[in-house]
This record gives structure tokens, sequence and C-alpha cells, in this order.
């Protein structure tokens, strides 16, 4: 029974922390704009993350070290630069989206203007990772993150033709007011939001941090093969939610609040509050493993001593370097950089730096000196994952093309 | 003893490293600046000619219906009880902001021929009610009567026709 | 040893052992010290040539501030990184800086996952800018030394 509700809980978790800042803005911004033509690239990235995150796991589970870590030694101290300087430039833009997204969801309690309130957030964020227990930490946001089940309520409360919602979602075409570029691009920005690489670093080194072995193998994929899937379906809930109440009026969505628009609408000021506070534990809880996903990165790259199960005392460099990206993106955030905008670019620049995220996963984990003979990758498993791989760095390498041409999705 | 690559010894390979590295910097210097260059907001920028001074009203416009629509379901959405202050009154400013923006960038474009000016000063027109209308709507919200926010956005229901009806007919 | 290794076993090796590969095995593996905690990766090795036998043999990991960036080609800033650990360095400097970024292979215990080495961290270089913020930084901010609270 206990073994049970520990699973259990470990995918509510996962469920509730899949949703961050990038979701948020690009499943209501292409649902208000492209309706449901893009509802597929939501499923083509779910699977992605699935299928690296049971690797990432697995490794980590095995060999007591996440796959950052293993980057350097397996693929040359070049390779693990490269991925440490683009890692880390695209973790702190995320990190400023997420902590302004705090801010964001804060003011709309309060009155209070958000870039007042972005000291306090980081100020927050830094006192958890420096105290609160790892296991806490992912639990209290994983569950409070459930609150945006409330944006399925929403649709549900709507009542739309589903035959027709379904039909839409699963013949996709670009709309004619918009040009096949600026489909491409918001499709990219739509897989960056999915398939986030701090995910994985985060997943992976909490993964060593909790302790994994191989009996929680098994755990770990229902974890993702559950969680995440579902964590995907609250995406596209957000996504039918304002195809459903924002398009056909004609608004698109470049504010936080009218993310929460539609459900304010349908399901009222109880529904305001969940959602807002579903919000809060969404950004609060990504601000914090991308935070955490700073220190990682470094340390783990120089050899430091890493991480949060002990005193901070026992890893200082690593609490440093978490603090001074909390604090520079506290800072790139009050310049009254616009939140959605910096919000666009790391996902969109989260896609193109994807290969490079990936490609060790998939090295390490067929690689029996690390994962055990009897745990490599089974033929299908590796199958998928390539065509994956083939996936990402087409989508890399058509980024910044598409961004130059749509002019950053206007 | 020391090592290949210690100071102490001579390095062997780092002549032959500059220019590749070079090469690189300079590679990720010109991505940066076209980077730059293109993502700049649509709606800044010279018009050249009328067809582009078209497509730069219309994206004004298209923002602007988007901020008019926005205040009116805001206000329908308070009027039934179903938002509380602060998020009314934070998210109706913020399309007040964005609507004032979209203006001055639309206002500050020099028009390129005269057949522009008319576009100009119909679309100008067309934005100016809008925000009358909406900063009315704000005033409401924060004197705390939520309840008849409804009533102050009446007007912007016939802006919100006015802009459909000037995106409609800048169409080819 | 920064570019791939033309070392190959020698067709009489003079000791029996395990045959690794330097480039795969032992270069960039995370370090251990005897008490188990992370001290750092093997940024390069030392190769020496045995004076009678004419035979090169790794004799020596090195780790430490700067030394990646030598490898890597970047030796200014190998040299600031080393320059700057110099001055945040605080015992007695009975060592040269050098030594301390060397480890001796006979040190070197158990090669896995991770190669254990029989050091303490304070002896390591490696550890001189951990033990720096340690005292300047985190010891100020209250809640530094006790774990978190389950």
């Amino acid at each position: 029974m206990k073994k049970v509700l520990g699973v259990a809980l470990g995918v509510l978790t996962a469920i509730g922390g899949f949703v961050d800042m990038g979701d948020l803005v690009a499943n209501a911004e292409t649902g208000a704009r492209f309706d449901m033509n893009l509802a597929w690239v939501v499923i083509v990235g779910v699977i992605g993350i699935v299928v690296y995150a049971e690797m990432s796991g697995r490794v980590a589970a095995l060999c007591g070290r996440p796959v950052f870590d293993l980057v350097r030694e397996r693929l040359g101290p070049r390779f693990g630069m490269a991925n440490l300087l683009a890692s880390f430039f695209i973790n702190m833009l995320t990190l400023t989206a997420e902590i302004a997204g705090v801010a964001l969801s804060l003011s709309l309690v309060s009155s209070v203007n958000y870039l007042f309130l972005i000291p306090f957030v980081a100020f927050l964020v830094w006192l958890v990772c420096w105290r609160m227990s790892f296991v806490m930490m992912e639990r209290i946001f994983g569950l409070l993150g459930l609150c945006l089940v409330v944006f399925a309520v929403t649709v549900w409360k709507i009542g739309p033709d589903w035959n027709q919602l379904f039909s839409d979602a699963a013949h996709p075409h670009v709309p004619h007011s918009e040009t096949v570029f600026t489909y491409a691009y918001f499709g990219i920005a739509l897989f960056g939001a999915a398939m986030t690489p701090y995910e994985v670093f985060f997943f992976s080194s909490g993964a060593v941090e909790d302790g994994w072995t191989r009996k929680d193998l098994g755990e770990n994929k229902i974890n993702v093969l559950i969680g995440f899937p579902l964590g995907a379906a609250l995406s596209l809930a957000i996504m039918a939610s304002t195809h459903l109440l924002l398009a056909p009026r004609h608004i698109s969505v470049d504010q936080l609040s009218q993310v929460a628009l539609p459900v304010a609408s349908a399901v009222g000021r109880l529904g305001l509050a969940v959602v807002i506070i579903g919000i809060f534990a969404a950004t609060f809880g990504a601000a914090l493993e991308t935070s955490l996903s700073a220190g990682y990165v470094v340390a783990q790259y120089l050899g430091w001593p890493w991480g949060k199960h002990s005193a901070p005392r026992t890893a200082s460099r690593f609490h440093v370097v978490v603090m001074m990206s909390i604090i520079a993106a506290a800072l790139f955030g009050l310049t009254g950089v616009d939140p959605v905008k910096v919000t666009e670019y790391s996902i969109v620049l989260s896609a193109a730096a994807l290969p490079l995220t990936y490609f060790p996963i998939l090295v390490i984990a067929n690689d029996p000196r690390y994962v055990g003979p009897e745990h490599t990758n089974g033929r299908f498993l590796n199958a998928v994952a390539s065509v994956y791989l083939v996936i990402l760095v087409l989508v890399a390498i058509a980024t910044i093309p598409l961004m130059i041409i749509t002019k950053g999705g206007s | 003893m020391p090592s290949a690559t210690h100071p102490r010894s001579r390095g062997i390979g780092h002549v032959e490293r500059r220019r590749p590295r070079r090469a690189a910097a300079l590679a990720t210097l010109t991505i940066v600046a076209m980077l730059a260059a293109g993502c700049s907001e649509h709606s800044v920028g010279p018009a050249r000619t009328y067809d582009d001074y078209e497509r730069k009203s219309r994206t004004s416009a298209e923002v602007a219906l988007s901020a008019v629509e926005t205040v009116r379901l805001l206000a329908e959405t308070s009027t039934d009880g179903n938002a509380w202050g602060a998020y009314t009154s934070v998210s109706l400013s913020e399309q007040e902001d964005t609507l004032a923006a979209t203006e001055g960038d639309f206002a500050s474009i020099q028009p390129p021929d005269h057949r522009s000016d008319d576009l100009r000063a119909t679309l100008l027109e067309l934005l100016g009610a809008a925000s009358d209308h909406i900063a009315a709507v704000r005033i409401e919200a924060r004197r705390g009567n939520l309840g008849s926010l409804a009533d102050a956005a009446v007007p912007l229901a016939a802006d919100s026709a006015a802009l459909q009806q000037f995106l409609v007919s800048i169409e080819r | 040893m920064s570019e791939a290794s033309d070392w190959r076993v020698p067709d009489n090796p003079t000791s029996a052992g395990r045959v690794l590969h330097a480039t795969l095995d032992l270069l960039d593996r995370q370090l251990r010290d005897r008490n188990g905690k992370l001290c750092g990766n093997v940024d390069d090795l030392e190769i020496t040539r045995d004076e009678e036998t004419g035979q090169m043999f790794i004799s020596a990991i090195l780790c430490g501030p700067g030394v990646l960036a030598y490898r890597m080609g970047r030796r200014r800033l190998g040299r600031w990184l080393e320059e700057a650990n110099r001055r945040v360095h605080d015992t007695p400097r009975h060592h040269e800086p050098f030594e301390r970024t060397r480890i001796p292979i006979e040190l070197a215990g158990q090669v896995g996952p991770t190669i254990d080495v029989a050091v303490d961290i304070d002896d390591l270089a490696t550890h001189d800018m951990e033990r720096w913020t340690l005292t300047h930084v985190i010891r100020h901010i209250p809640g530094s030394g006790s774990r978190a609270n389950q």
C-alpha cells in the first residue's frame, strides 16, 4: 500500500511539475493564434521527453551520477564546454522568465507592480534552494502545480463540440491568417517548451540527490510514462481554452494575465484563484529547478562537490553559482524586459540547443560501462530515440533562420 | 616532470588552434547580430512603400483589436463577479499600456507618400478612440466599481467593429 | 595528452595489471579523495619517459585550476586561473603550487566510474577556491551548517 502511495505521489508530482512558464505562454499563444493546428507538436514533444527522461533517470539510478556529469568524460571536455555554455546561457533566460512569471502571478492578487515583486521572489527562490529539503521541494510545488487541472475543467465547462475539437487537432493545417514560416516557428517554440533541457538535467541530478538505485527503475518508468503525458494533456487543455474563448474574439496572448482569463470567464472566481495558485506553483517550481540546474551544470563539469542533499557548507561553490544565477536573472528581469518575450526566446533557443543536450544521453544510455550490460537501450527504444535525434537536429538547423524570417514570431 | 601541455613545456598545438577559434567567434558574432536585427519589433522602423506602411498598419490594428477585445472580456468577466479587483485592474492596465505603445510606435513612423496619409489619419483616430474608452474602463475598475465595468465598456463594441472593418478594408 | 593518444600498450609491460586506454578510462574522470569526497576531474595526465627502457608511462594525474585550460590550448586563461588560485591558497608555501595539482599515479586506487585517490582533499589545489568560498561567503549566511530538514 505504501509503495502504491509512493508511486502515486511520484506520478502526481511529475504531472504538476511538467508545466512551466514556457508551456503556459507557448500553449496559450498558439491556441489563440493557430487554434488546435499545432496540438500534434505537443504530442511529438512529450514522446521525446518521455524517451529521454527515462534514459537519463536510468543512467542516474544505475551509475549514481547524473547525465551532465558524464558528458565531459564520455564525449570530451570541448563538447562538454560547448554544452555547458549553451545550456547555462539558455538556463539564465529561462530562469529570468520563471522569476518574472512568479512575480506576475503575485501581482495579479496584490495589485503591486510585478517589477517591485521580483527582488522578493528572487529571495524566496534562493531561500528554498538554501534551506528546503529536495524531496519536500519537489512534492510541494509538484502537487500545488496540479491546480492547473482547472484548465481541463475550463474546457469541460465551455462544453465545446468534442468531435470538432479532436477533428481539428487531428487535421492540422496552416491558418489563412498565418504563413508557413510563423506556423513552423511556433511549432518549434512549442516543441522547445515541451522538451526543455533543464528538465532533463534537473531530473537526472534529482534522481541522484534522491538516491535512486536499481530498485527505483520501475518507479522511474511509471513516473515518466504516466506523469509526463498527463502533464502534456494539461498543456493541451491550456491550448484548447484559449482557442475556444480567445481566438473567436481576435484576442492574441501577450500577457500572462490573459492566460488565466478563459478560466475566470468560464469557471469564475474560484477557478481564477485555483489557476493563479497553479501558475505560481508551476513557475516557482521551475525557478527552483533552473537555479539548481545552473549550479549542477557548472559544478559537474568542473568536478566540484555539488548537491542539496547535504549541508550547504559541503558544496560552497555550487551554492554560490546558484545564488549568483538567481541574482543575475532577477537583475535582468528588473530591466523591464518583457517576460513573455523572454519566455519565447528561451523556449525557441532551447529548441535550437536540444541536440547538444540529448545526444549525450543517447550515447551514455547505450554504454554498458555506465548502465551495466543488462540495462542498455533496447533496439526499439534506440530506433525511436534516433528518430528523435534527427528531428532535433532538423529543428535546431531551422530555428535561427525562422527566427529571422518571422522577425521573432510577429 | 612537466606534461606535454603544462606551461613549463612548450605547448605544441596552440598556435594552429587560433584560426578556428577566431572563425568560431566571428560566426557567433554574426549570428547574434543577425538575430538582433531580425527580431526587432515589426511595427517600428521606416516604411518605404505604401505596401510596407499598410503592413505596419495591419499589425498595429491587430494588436489594438486584441487589446480592445481583451478589455471587453475583462469587463464582462468582472461584471459577472468572476474576477477580483487586483486581477482586473492589473490586466486592464497591461492592455492600456500595450495599446499606448502600439499607438506611439505607429504614430512615429513616417508615412512614405500622400496615399499613406489617409491611412494614418484613419487608423490613429481609431486607436485614439479605443485608448480613451479603455482608459475609462480602467478608471472605473480602480475606483472599485467592478460590477459596472460592462457599462463602461459599451463604447468598445463600436471600436472593435471599426477596427475589424479597417482590417477588412486593407485586405487584398 | 591533449591530442588523441598515440600511446599504445608496450609489448613487454614492466608490471602486470589492467590495460586501460588513457583517454577513455582515465582522462576527464571524476576523482574522489580518501574520504569519498568529490575533488575534481582528471584534467590532464603527466607522461614520463623511463630513462632505461625508453618507455613512456603515466606518472601522475594532473587536476586543478588552470590545468584543463592548458590542455585545451587556452594558456593565458590557464595562467590566470593558476595565479588567482595562488592568491587564494592560504596554507604555508612549502609546496610549490605545481605540486598541489599533481597526484602521483601510485596514489590512484580504484579506477571505475570514479577514480579514488589516496589524498586528502585539503592537499589539492582544487579545494582552495572551495575553502575560500566557504570561509568568505557561505559561512556568513545563516543556515549553512546544518542539513535541511527532511
